[in-house]
């Protein structure tokens, strides 16, 4: 495992951060780490990444135990604060350079080491500008250059989108991609869900200090209520009050919530054959459909529900419930990222 | 577009290429340098000083009646500069990369705490050593008009220099410890104290070393040669204070799965055994070793009894593989193994001092109670504090309620003229034992002023080890599991030793 967290505990004073959090990250894989503000995320990635003490538990970074073995641990670990870290009065270049020489690197192979961190973040119109003159978005694109200025195999980057305007966002997700392609192990916190679920291969959720879920996104995204329910987008021409009316009386639906030209209905079933059915007895009353679709569950919804339900999980058909972290392998990814 | 294509290829290219004079020198220094002489306070400083100068120099130069007034003035440039902004500037060096959210990436490069420390101690230094450098001219200026004995300014500078590196080594380290806070808390008031107190102990050292008599720490007469002579000492010495300042800051940036207390303990011990044993053998100036001997002490045992406890596997490996398992017990890191080196060396200067003493009673009396002064403030908080993170401050707050204590008393027992509160207050308080003299009668003063020191003495190290045998016990567990996987693995080796080879 490249990342392991066993009965992990923070505790600030009376205040528990991080709560027996336990989980793992197979290498090569790119983990989202998701949870409300002070839910522990930075805690948890604070300590892996060996710049704080656990109070208790075990947390392994490529095998090194972060207390036990700092320096190592140090050497494989790439890290990105939430905040900018970066020194106002110094170029791009010159903050890139002093890390490569603290990572010691020296002569040509620095300069080439360097050289390719600003080729691979695509920073080479602004590394010779002061960085206190750069865009958020371009800081960013510099940390995440730093932090790779040490070709490490793991990455832990904490909200590396927060306050980016969407244009740096598709950019850090790109760059992000391209790490993965490399085989690189990323663990990444962000509030983005739909970016995240898009990028990683899963998803870690945090709250409270206790890890309450980790899977694939896709298993969270099928259906409701844990893959047996389907929320159908309906738009009508006229009033869409009277989908309401019609899922009042059809005891199989239920409505959930108006849209702009028609409302939401929840089928209990995840069947095609149910949905069919469905559209054909809305034509049938006599309500003019002008839209039907399946809607997909979205993450935020399911990181609510599953927050709601205080880490709970139901297990998606066929597959193992989980809500202890452990991802244990291949076999629950099905093989995906690496 | 790949991040480790070109790494890959250029690292066969290692040592091929050469790279700049910047790849000699330390990161930290070639970053600190870099920024530092960017700063406007150092160009500011290098300006000023230069007009200042140049005003100077044509003030001599038109009027040689105002010679003596304008060297003050040179000096007191020089000194505030060197002795006083350049070294203040230090409170900012460990502060201001947290200010800047740049210590975490700092410690996580390959550079050790000693070399983030090291560098920003090593770029005040080159900053102090320019700006010497640029007023050097004036100075032979000064020569060439007359009345300015060159060698014995260019002694001054170069002790204007060294307590500047060992003051700046000091900002540093407090600025490891607490930045803002610390800066905050010791303010300028207490700098200059500590300035004006590093340049006296330079002073009465080198004095006390020549056997020079007289009020005044800088009148060391017109002989330069015997100067020379105290130089090295003065060299060394400040060398380990400027080490010991600079380790105390690395560990506290530095995991605590890194050990910054062996080394520091070890050479502390070293110089205060070499001191003891001057001190013994009654070599000339047997006051000035004895003095530095007491500084070395204190300064290690207080370290050592407001240092982090860390009681783990990795910290205590490399004591087995050195066959030293044993020293783990007063070298690894922690107030509870502190406790046992501070008795340690307690007890060598104890036996080195003290048996040469003229008057034995005065000082055995002296030697209790500064040490009870010294310890209780510690197993008080190792007592009542201990789930506490920084020891050093709360040691001082302890210090300091039992100094407001004892005055309290004092005000009581001058104002009401009965002894007894300052007796009782010596009871609980060991600082209250300083004072005990002046309310007791004389033939019995060393013996009761004794007693008290030797009673807050007994109780620190009760109290300290008692509250230290959790850690110890969990040193033996970890020693025990240690020993055995070594003689595990020696059995093994043993067996089958062309399989190990493998």
């Amino acid at each position: 495992m490249a990342i392991e967290a066993q009965e992990l505990c923070q505790q600030f004073g009376k205040v528990t951060a991080v709560d027996r959090a336990s989980f793992s990250v197979p290498a090569g894989h790119v983990v989202g780490f998701v949870g409300e503000n002070g839910a522990g995320k930075t805690t948890t990635m604070r300590i892996l990444a060996t710049l704080d003490h656990p109070s208790s538990g075990i947390a392994r970074i490529g095998g090194y135990d972060v207390m036990q073995y700092p320096n190592e641990v140090r050497s494989l670990l790439g890290w990105m604060p939430d905040d900018f870290g970066t020194y106002s009065d110094m170029t791009g270049r010159e903050y890139l350079d002093f890390f490569a020489r603290a990572y010691g690197y020296r002569g040509a192979e620095r300069r080439s080491r360097v050289a390719d961190v600003i080729d691979f973040t695509e920073l080479h119109e602004i590394a010779d500008r002061y960085i206190d003159k750069l865009s958020k978005g371009m800081g960013q694109r510099l940390c995440l250059g730093r932090a790779l200025i040490h070709d490490p195999e793991i990455l832990i980057m904490d909200e590396p989108a927060a306050g980016l305007d969407p244009r740096a966002r598709i950019d850090l997700k790109n760059l992000i991609r391209l790490l993965a392609e490399e085989g690189k192990t990323v663990l990444i916190s962000s509030h983005i869900l739909s970016e995240l679920g898009e990028m990683c291969d899963s998803l870690l959720f945090i709250n409270r200090g206790r890890i309450i879920h980790h899977g694939q996104a896709e298993d969270l995204t099928e259906g409701h209520h844990g893959g047996e329910a389907t929320v159908i987008d309906v738009q009508v021409l006229g009033d869409p009050h009277v989908l309401q009316s019609w899922a009042d009386m059809n005891p199989d639906v239920s409505f959930v919530d108006f849209t702009k030209n028609g409302g939401r209905l929840e089928v209990s079933s995840t069947d095609r054959a149910v949905m069919a059915a469905v559209l054909r007895q809305l034509v049938l009353d006599g309500i003019e459909v002008t839209g039907f679709r399946r809607q997909e569950r979205r993450l935020e919804d399911a990181f609510v529900d599953i927050v709601g339900k205080g880490g709970i999980v139901p297990p998606p058909p066929g597959k193992k419930a989980t809500g202890d972290g452990d991802l244990g392998g291949q076999e629950n990814l099905g093989g995906s990222g690496s | 577009m790949s991040v480790n294509m070109g790494a890959a290829v250029m690292r066969d290219q290692r040592n091929t290429d050469g790279g700049d004079f910047a790849d000699w020198l330390s990161p930290m220094i070639v970053k600190e340098l870099r920024q530092g002489l960017r700063t406007r306070t150092f160009t500011g400083l290098f300006i000023l000083i230069q007009i200042a100068m140049v005003i100077i120099t044509w003030m001599s130069l038109s009027n040689s009646s105002v010679q003596s007034p304008v060297r003050g003035i040179f000096w007191f440039i020089l000194t505030l500069a060197v002795g006083g902004l350049i070294p203040f500037k230090g409170f900012q060096a460990i502060s201001g990369e947290t200010g800047e959210n740049t210590l975490d990436l700092l410690v996580l490069t390959r550079l050790q705490a000693l070399r983030i420390v090291a560098g920003k101690w090593a770029a005040l230094v080159a900053q102090s050593f320019l700006a010497i450098v640029a007023i050097l001219p004036y100075v032979f200026i000064h020569y060439f008009l007359g009345g300015v004995d060159v060698l014995h300014e260019l002694f001054y500078i170069a002790l204007l220099f060294f307590a500047s590196a060992v003051l700046s080594a000091v900002t540093v380290c407090l600025s490891a410890s607490g930045g803002k806070k610390a800066r905050k808390g010791f303010g300028i008031f207490g700098f200059l104290i500590l300035g004006f107190l590093i340049f006296q102990g330079f002073g009465i050292f080198m004095r006390m070393s020549l056997g020079i008599s007289g009020s005044s720490p800088f009148a060391f007469g017109s002989d330069i040669k015997p100067l020379l002579k105290a130089l090295p000492v003065v060299v060394v010495y400040g060398t380990y204070l400027i080490y010991f300042f600079l380790e105390i800051g690395a560990g506290r940036l530095a995991p605590s799965a890194c050990n910054h207390t062996t080394r520091r303990r070890l050479i502390s011990l070293g110089m205060a055994g070499i001191l003891a044993v001057m001190t013994a053998l009654k070599i000339t100036p047997v006051e000035a070793w004895a003095q530095l001997a007491m500084y070395t002490v204190a300064l290690a045992v207080i370290d050592a009894l407001t240092d982090l406890p860390a009681v783990m596997r990795s910290l205590l490996v490399p004591f087995h593989a050195r066959r030293a398992a044993s020293a783990a017990y007063f070298l690894a890191p922690g107030w509870h193994t502190g406790a046992l080196f501070s008795f340690i060396l307690l007890m060598i200067f104890a036996l080195a001092v003290l048996g040469i003493a003229a008057t034995p009673g005065d000082q055995i009396a002296f030697f209790l109670t500064a040490s009870s002064i010294v310890i209780m403030p510690a197993a008080l908080v190792a007592t009542f504090l201990r789930q506490r993170r920084k020891p050093f401050r709360d040691y001082l707050i302890v210090h300091l309620i039992c100094v407001c204590i004892v005055a309290v008393l004092g005000l009581l027992s001058s104002v009401s003229r009965v002894e007894g509160y300052i007796i009782i207050g010596s009871i609980f308080a060991p600082h209250a034992g300083a004072f005990l003299g002046e309310y007791i009668d004389d033939s019995t003063e060393v013996f009761w002023v004794s007693v008290v020191g030797g009673w807050h003495l007994a109780l620190a190290y009760l109290l300290l080890f008692w509250r230290g045998r959790p850690l110890f016990a969990q040193m033996r567990a970890l020693n025990a599991e240690i020993r055995a996987e070594r003689r595990e693995a020696s059995v093994e080796k043993n067996r089958n030793p062309a399989e190990m080879d493998k």
